[in-house]
């Protein structure tokens, strides 16, 4: 076998092993044969919120409901570029839950919105929400350990086939005293990356992706927004569910568009590091405050 | 008689503005009624929302453009993708309107008034029939606004009503809104026109409110339902045996969802006075 004949090869290897790690990967979630999720009687948005972006978007959308319970409100920005979100008036009394409780605790002092996310509350939040993910997890919306497993499996045998075909003809041409080694060796690399993107597993299940996108089918907002107070709003009981749907890009257009602007500031103001945690953005959704989870796009491990 | 069947009870014509609070509060109505033409695109995002809509009520898809009364036929494009949304909400029946809006094979954008001719009853006889080999559920067929009688007629609309029933065995949705609107705009007494309405084959109502503009009313389905009509509804009511559901309509001037649902509120106190009176009589 000639080296660009090898090469060939390779490359077609490489590709065949990369389909077959995928399709296993993807295999490996049976939950749609669950069949489809039921619409709740009581829809909980706070549950919608952490499945459309997990926990940065719950806490987002914890902001926006004290917000629009008229607990919380967006101070004056002055020269500051973000306004610091801070306490009103009103005592919150008994009725916090406990998500709530968390991050109204969290400003007992006005804080901007990258505070937050740079803070240690979506941790806590996360933490407080653990019951709830469980049961989202036993409703099968959230993807099994068992697919987590099975694609460890899949990358571990995918990359020892790769690094083993090029190991092999790494050391067959060293052992002819040949040097043309460089595109055996890339592309293993790429295969390898390639390999870490076709095996990833996105946080929802199949069957949480479906009853996401119904929930967001089944909750529009009136186009081109919501404006409150006319006809087209929803009726002030079911905004905020709506709001949980669609994500904060809903609000813009209502006396809340501020809060859309400075979670999107934030996480904006932090997508040089990638949008981690001091914007806002979340590794389990998109980095924007509104888009969230889209299609299948609610990736990556939570 | 097709259509026939179990009481509905009081719905709205569902508009996408008004899908959410419907979604979070369906015990308001008790069912919708949907313009399956808004649902024809059939991609995912039209899908999920026909599934929870079909979770949440009993719908009855209404069609727009089927044209039944048109002389060259119907499209069967149009009828397959009107049965894909009848099948995907499991619709107990569903409507249309004697009318055509297609001729000489242009598009009228308008539902246009038939002549009340035996012709014009044939056509939509064998439109019907047609439509009935490709989709299997019950048609109910509606009375349009016109505010005018096309001439040289052989009968009167409720004659004409009357012999598509016998010829069809289809059931009526009786708009009360155009009932009245048209019989204003000619001049007639709309209980008079009431009166002659084949009541016997009304199995659906439909109810709105509309307006005058240059001296014509038109149903426009902009306002609350006004209280004439709810006067007419509650004649139909007590003389449409086979009645079973009844809605309430609003296109534009959209208002929020719990007024709608007060309407359909209303329709249903007055369905079920009647027909607490009507089974108190029966025993």
């Amino acid at each position: 076998m000639t080296s660009a004949e090898f090469l060939t090869f390779y490359a077609l290897a490489c590709v065949l092993v990369l389909a077959l790690a995928g399709w296993f990967v993807r295999n490996a979630d049976d939950s749609a044969a669950a069949g489809r999720e039921s619409l709740p009687s009581d829809f909980d948005p706070q549950e919608i919120a952490f499945l459309r972006g997990g926990k940065n978007e719950l806490v987002r959308f914890a902001v926006f409901d004290l917000t629009y319970k008229e607990l919380l409100q967006l101070g004056p920005a002055e020269k500051r570029r973000d306004p610091p979100i801070q306490r009103t008036e009103k005592a919150p009394g008994t009725s916090l839950d406990p998500i709530e409780s968390i991050v109204y605790g969290f400003f007992d002092q006005p804080q901007t919105a990258r505070a937050l996310f740079a803070s240690d509350t979506p941790e806590q939040v996360e933490k407080a929400f653990a019951p709830r993910e469980e049961r989202l997890k036993a409703r099968r919306l959230l993807t099994d350990d068992a697919v987590f497993a099975a694609a460890k499996t899949a990358r571990i045998v995918a990359f020892l086939t790769i690094a083993g075909l090029c190991a092999w003809r790494v050391s067959y041409a060293l052992s002819l005293h040949h040097r043309n080694i460089g595109f055996t060796l890339l592309i293993a690399l790429f295969a390898s990356l390639a390999l870490l993107f076709v095996t990833r597993v996105p946080r929802l299940s199949k069957r949480g992706r479906a009853y996401v996108q119904t929930l967001r089918a089944a909750l529009p907002a009136a186009p081109p927004a919501l404006p409150m107070g006319s006809a087209f709003a929803p009726a002030a009981s079911v905004f905020p569910v709506v709001v949980a749907a669609g994500g904060m890009a809903l609000l813009a257009g209502t006396p809340y568009a501020g809060l859309s602007q400075t979670f999107r500031r934030a996480a904006a103001g932090d997508s040089a590091s990638g949008c981690g945690s001091g914007g806002g953005g979340d590794s389990s959704s998109s980095c924007s405050s509104g888009g969230g989870c889209g299609g299948g796009g609610c990736g990556g491990g939570s | 008689m097709e259509a026939e069947g179990a009481f509905l009870g009081a719905g709205i014509s569902l508009r996408r503005r008004h899908l959410a609070d419907a979604i979070v509060h369906p015990e308001a109505v008790d069912f919708v009624e949907i313009v399956a033409d808004h649902y024809f695109a059939g991609d995912a995002r039209t899908r999920n929302e026909l599934g929870a809509i079909r979770e949440r009520f009993t719908v009855v898809p209404h069609g727009l453009d089927l044209s039944l009364g048109s002389a060259e036929g119907i499209s069967d494009r149009y009828v397959r993708r009107l049965k894909s949304v009848i099948e995907a909400v499991d619709a107990p029946y569903w409507s249309e309107h004697v009318a055509f809006t297609h001729a000489g094979g242009r598009h009228i954008g308008h539902l246009a008034p038939l002549p009340m001719t035996f012709e014009a009853l044939d056509v939509l006889a064998a439109n019907i029939e047609r439509v009935r080999k490709k989709i299997d559920r019950p048609l109910i067929l509606e009375n349009i606004a016109c505010s005018f009688d096309i001439p040289y007629g052989d009968m009167d609309e409720p004659a004409f009503l009357a012999n598509l029933v016998e010829r069809t065995n289809c059931g009526l949705l009786l708009d009360v809104a155009n009932l009245y609107y048209n019989a204003l705009n000619r001049g007639l007494d709309p209980h008079a026109v009431l009166a002659a309405f084949p009541l016997d084959a009304v199995v659906q109502c439909h109810l709105a409110g509309g307006h005058r503009a240059k001296g014509e009313w038109i149903d426009s389905h902009a306002f609350p339902v006004p209280e004439a009509v709810w006067q007419l509804f509650e004649e139909v009511v007590r003389r449409a045996p086979r009645l079973r559901a009844a809605l309430v309509e609003r296109d534009e001037n959209l208002p929020p969802y719990a007024e709608l649902a007060a309407e359909a509120a209303r329709a249903r106190a007055i369905m079920t006075s009647a027909r607490t009176i009507a089974m108190k009589r029966a025993s």
